[in-house]
């Protein structure tokens, strides 16, 4: 073990020489998070639980806008009220109410509440389904007092709210968050789980391959390091590389993009170590099966992006359609990400993924013995 | 001490070292002397043990290869026939590694790799790193690391291929001071000067075979007295060779469309007489070339191939 452990270090150390690596580890998954995540969607809806929205309200819209925002703060919007009109005009989502809101409402003349998004795409649907939601409820109240004989008064509005409702819509995911992760959400994991693939498959193998051109695994062999020891040194050294790319990339995460984690965060941790360990086994196979760096390198990059796309790194898997949503839970990285997606964003209790992590690690015990199998010292 | 006894490394049908045994006694240099592709780094792999050997034995320090390989190899030192260095890093580091690669650590690692490096005489560009070596430098540090842990047996593969006159000389000295201490080295390679300069006891390599072994007094008398004659000119090499082979004293080595090449004692004397046997064979001779015995003979007359590339 002493021996596995002295290779584990060097190789470590060698593969950190590599400038390319280091870009990989620590520069590109920084700026992955970054584009994914905006090109998904922006960056507000996703960083904090609830979504700002900003609202203008001329002061004689009357109670009804009260009861609309009422509702729309209940829907997990965080209300703020624009001090001037340029504040206002910036923000994104905005809505404005119209000048005698209540009084034209209540009046039967038609009046336009205007919601403003600048990024369009789900978030904007989602924002959209919770304004129309609000004011329906709002009409629906107002129906319901009629009914009753009621004049529509903020009392007469509050007293049937607290009456039990005979039929009402909740529509959510599994878990407690109705969201599909979007922006950050789901480019931080994500990219995090692609990065650490690559980096694996491609310094992870080439230096391997490297080694064994250059007759340095050769001479290896004449030393009193077994080849046990020193297959399980190489895959050691590995598998630190993937340690520290997962812990770089969420810290980025947390530091940078004021990523929450969440309650699950001990679980989210062992998907991770097993994500880690299986891909210094797939890396370790490479480098075993690859003739040159070139050839360890390119396949490394391809085959980490194909199953990084298959597996839903890009994308939420959940807004593709349901054969590629069956492609996701054949390939590793889909694994990992379901496991993800449901601690992080689906705050699904830890042991959903328990089947996640006994998989990862059993693929990485049997990816593991076929590269061993596979060494070779030239 | 190195014992390998009938020792054989075949890949599929193809046998690349056949039947070969010999020892190596502490404190003598073995010369493994062959053209290229005559199983000298086969050989050699099966004795660091990267090699399985297909049959027989080979011992190092008294520990079998392949059953005791742990200590075997502790107390074994490889130089390569290829550089095997890693490039990017400096002469130290590589020292470092191979030293701690036999569990050498701390002060007695940091202090080995100054007195190889003061000893390589690569002091001063230690810290350089190895891609930026000449050839004979880059030997040298290859050298160097395979003698970190005090190695009681050397095993050398051509460590002299590609190295520049000053380097060379160097690693002799450094070679023979290892054997003063002791350390039994085998030692490979094609060129005869090296192995007659260096070797107390020589074993001459082809196709995998042994064909010939002993101190070097030996095998000056194994080639005795006789002259290698060349012959060129107008003749057909197979008539020539009946020609010839009647003839008392004259062995014909090789015959080659219109070259032959004789082992012949006293040449000089009897050329008039070989001429004759030509001419009468129906060709003629137009250049002779008589070389005096030495190894590079010996070679020649067992293997009838010539030994430098
Ligand atoms: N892995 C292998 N598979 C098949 N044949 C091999 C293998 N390794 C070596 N050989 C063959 O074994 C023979 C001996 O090779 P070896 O490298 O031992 O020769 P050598 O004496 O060291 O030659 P050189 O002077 O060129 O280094 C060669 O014919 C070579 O082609
Ligand atoms: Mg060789």
């Amino acid at each position: 073990m002493k021996n596995a452990w002295f290779i584990a270090r060097k190789d470590l150390k060698y593969m950190m020489r590599q400038w390319g690596a280091l870009l990989w580890l620590f520069v590109m998954p920084i700026v992955f998070f970054y584009f994914i995540g905006t090109a998904m969607g922006g960056l507000s809806m996703v960083t904090g639980g609830r979504t700002q929205l900003a609202i203008k309200v001329p002061g004689d819209a009357g109670f009804l806008a009260d009861e609309v925002i009422r509702y729309l703060e209940k829907d997990d919007f965080e209300i703020t009220r624009s001090e001037t009109d340029l504040a206002f005009q910036s923000a994104s989502p905005r809505l404005s109410f119209p000048s005698n809101f209540t009084e034209d409402v209540l009046g039967g003349t038609k009046t336009v509440l205007e919601l403003t998004r600048q990024e369009s795409g789900l978030a904007k649907d989602y924002d959209e389904m919770r304004a129309r939601r609000a004011i329906l409820t709002v009409l629906a109240q107002l129906a319901a007092a009629e009914k009753a004989g009621r004049a529509p008064t903020p009392e007469s509005l509050a007293a049937l709210d607290e009456v039990p409702r005979a039929l009402t819509l909740k529509a959510a995911p599994a878990g407690e968050r109705l969201e599909i992760p979007m922006g950050l959400d789901q480019s931080i994991p994500g990219m995090m789980v692609m990065f650490t693939l690559i980096v694996l498959l491609t310094s992870g193998a080439s230096t391997l391959v490297q080694e064994r051109n250059e007759g340095l695994l050769k001479r290896l062999a004449s030393t009193p390091i077994s080849r046990r020891e020193l297959v399980m040194g190489k895959w050691i050294g590995k598998m630190i590389l993937g340690a520290v790319q997962i812990a770089f990339a969420m810290l980025a995460g947390s530091v940078l993009f004021s990523f929450g984690w969440g309650p699950r965060l001990p679980m989210i941790l062992l998907v991770m170590l097993g994500w880690g360990a299986l891909c210094a086994s797939l890396g370790l196979w490479l480098g075993c099966t690859a003739r040159t760096e070139a050839q360890a390198v390119g396949i490394g990059v391809l085959a980490a992006c194909v199953l990084a796309a298959l597996g839903g790194c890009w994308w939420p898997i959940e807004i593709t359609p349901s054969w590629v949503q069956g492609l996701q839970k054949l390939v590793p990285p889909g694994w990992t990400m379901d496991a993800l997606h449901k601690l992080i964003s689906f705050r699904a209790g830890a042991a959903s993924a328990i089947p996640h992590v006994l998989v990862l690690f059993a693929a990485t015990w049997v990816v593991g013995l076929v590269a061993a199998r596979r060494f070779r010292y030239e | 001490m190195i014992e390998v006894e009938r020792l054989r490394k075949s890949y599929g049908s193809f046998v690349a070292v056949d039947d070969v045994s010999f020892t190596v006694q502490p404190g003598k240099i073995f010369g493994l002397l062959g053209p290229n592709g005559a199983g000298k780094s086969t050989a050699i792999g099966c004795i660091s043990g990267l090699l399985q050997p297909t049959e027989g034995r080979v011992r190092v320090n008294g520990y079998d290869v392949v059953k005791e390989g742990k200590a075997a190899k502790q107390g074994l030192g490889v130089v390569p026939q290829e550089l095997s260095l890693y490039e990017d890093v400096s002469a130290t580091e590589n020292l470092l590694f191979w030293g701690a690669a036999y569990g050498m650590r701390g002060s007695e690692l940091k202090g080995r790799t100054h007195d190889v490096l003061t000893y390589t005489g690569l002091l001063d560009r230690a810290e350089e790193p190895v891609k930026n070596y000449s050839g004979g430098m880059k030997r040298r540090i290859n050298f160097g690391c395979a003698i970190m842990h005090r190695p009681k047996v050397l095993l050398l593969d051509e460590p002299t291929v590609g190295v520049d006159p000053q380097s060379r000389v160097r690693l002799f000295e450094m070679v023979k001071e290892q054997v003063a201490h002791g350390t039994s080295v085998l030692y490979t390679t094609h060129y005869m000067q090296e192995a007659e300069l260096l070797c107390d006891e020589l074993a001459i390599f082809d196709h995998g075979k042994l064909i010939a072994d002993g101190t070097l007094e030996d095998l000056r008398g194994m080639v005795g007295e006789k002259d290698i004659l060349r012959l060129a000119g107008n003749f057909d090499a197979e008539k020539a060779r009946a020609a010839l082979t009647p003839l008392p004293d004259v062995q014909v080595v090789t015959a080659e469309s219109d070259r032959i090449r004789l082992s012949v004692a006293d040449a000089s004397r009897r050329l008039p007489e070989l001429f004759e046997a030509i001419t009468r064979a129906g060709g003629e001779v137009r250049e002779t070339t008589l070389s005096q015995p030495s190894l590079e003979t010996l070679f020649l007359k067992l293997t009838g191939k010539e030994l430098r590339r």
